[in-house]
């Protein structure tokens, strides 16, 4: 089985060396379905990203121009089916997502048990929680996701997820371009793929700033919830699709 | 003003006007800032004011139709739907074009990579 790690990276000199070093370690050390491999994604980076991926070797997509965080990790899934992967783990370049909970993430969906796992932080409640706003606004997109599909997902905005060769192909081809994460689960679920969640722990980002601060938070959350909100009424649930 | 007619002035106004936006329209044609995809509708709305200001019989009649009080603010109200209607059409523009942009900057990620790797192989094997 063939695991590919996309890890999206937009100004992230001061991490992104020690994500993929602590990736290819704990790939070393830990049990995994199948061989892993990974892609770092610098979407045209202004700092020294592009240049540290290049002088370490690593294995690397650089966008021309900037595409966000949706059209990022989508040139991530193209990557993926042209090279046939059976299954896409997401991991963010800033090191909130520790690489020893991979097996964790990837197990549910190489057990055929879900097609898109999510790493959840608030199912065993460990690591890093964020900022009470923060969960506030995750957890009114997890109600609202449940109300317009049905999903029950918790940790709906984390980028800490892997899905298997059919729902990659279809995210290859349809993924939204701004607010990415929750939209994915709606469209996934509306499509009739299973979407489930895996317990994991997260750090806050090693270096460097988050691109979401406390007011933009607010923002946020009534753009997400728009976007979710129009999906739903502009989508129709496919047919055989499961409740 | 008289309600029953469009005044003199104001007819004069939009044919000057009218003229003047078509002879902008074939300047930006034949500079090439404009396809000709894209100058159809405003030369039909160039067309259409020409035809209000040489037969304000028409506007007086929709103005009647319409009930609206004063012959201008129904041009008004017209011109302000028209100018609504193509912005709506340019957002549409706007969005295909940055779909397509996505993906044709997705292609040449992918295709710089590969250059990269058959590069790297190439001189693997020459050395």
């Amino acid at each position: 089985m063939k695991i590919l790690v996309i890890i999206p990276c937009y100004n992230e000199e001061e991490n992104i060396e020690r994500v993929v070093h602590r990736l290819k370690r704990s790939v070393r050390t830990h049990e995994l379905p199948g061989t892993v491999d990974y892609l770092v994604i610098n979407d045209c980076s202004t700092d020294s990203s592009a240049r540290i991926c290049e002088e370490n070797g690593f294995s690397y997509l650089s966008n021309p121009v900037n595409l966000g965080i949706g059209g990022t990790v989508q040139a991530g899934y193209l990557y993926a089916v042209r090279h046939g992967y059976d299954i896409a783990v997401q991991m963010d370049g800033d090191g909130q997502h520790n690489p020893d909970y991979l097996a964790d993430v990837v197990g549910p969906v190489a057990r055929g048990e879900l097609d898109m796992c999510i790493g959840s932080r608030f199912i065993k409640k460990e690591g890093f929680q964020t900022s009470f706003m923060r969960r506030l606004g995750i957890n009114i997109i997890s109600v609202l996701l449940r109300i317009l599909c049905g999903a029950h997902v918790r940790d709906t905005t984390s980028g800490f997820r892997a899905s298997n060769r059919q729902l990659t192909e279809y995210f290859a081809q349809h993924y939204a371009q701004d607010y990415p994460e929750p939209e994915a689960i709606i469209s996934a679920v509306l499509e009739g793929f299973r979407v489930g969640e895996a317990p994991v722990v997260m750090a806050e980002r090693m270096g460097g700033i988050s691109s979401i601060n406390a007011f933009k938070s607010v923002y946020y959350m009534i753009k997400v919830s728009l976007s979710l909100v129009v999906f739903r009424l502009t989508n129709s649930r496919q047919k055989g699709a499961a409740k | 003003m008289n309600a029953g007619h469009i005044e003199p002035v104001f007819r004069i106004g939009l044919i000057l006007g009218a003229i003047l936006f078509l002879f902008i329209i074939l300047w930006m044609l034949k500079k090439k800032k404009l396809t000709v995809r894209y100058s159809i509708v405003w030369f039909f709305a160039a067309f259409v004011l020409v035809l209000f200001a040489v037969f304000p019989y028409i506007v007086l009649v929709l103005r009647d139709l319409l009930q609206v009080e004063l012959v201008s603010n129904l041009v008004f109200l017209m011109v302000l739907a028209f100018v609504l209607f193509m912005l709506l059409s340019i957002s549409c523009i706007v969005s295909v074009f940055s779909e397509k942009l996505k993906r044709l900057s997705q292609e040449a990620a992918l295709l710089e990579q590969r250059v990269r790797d058959l590069e790297a192989r190439l001189s693997e094997r020459s050395e």
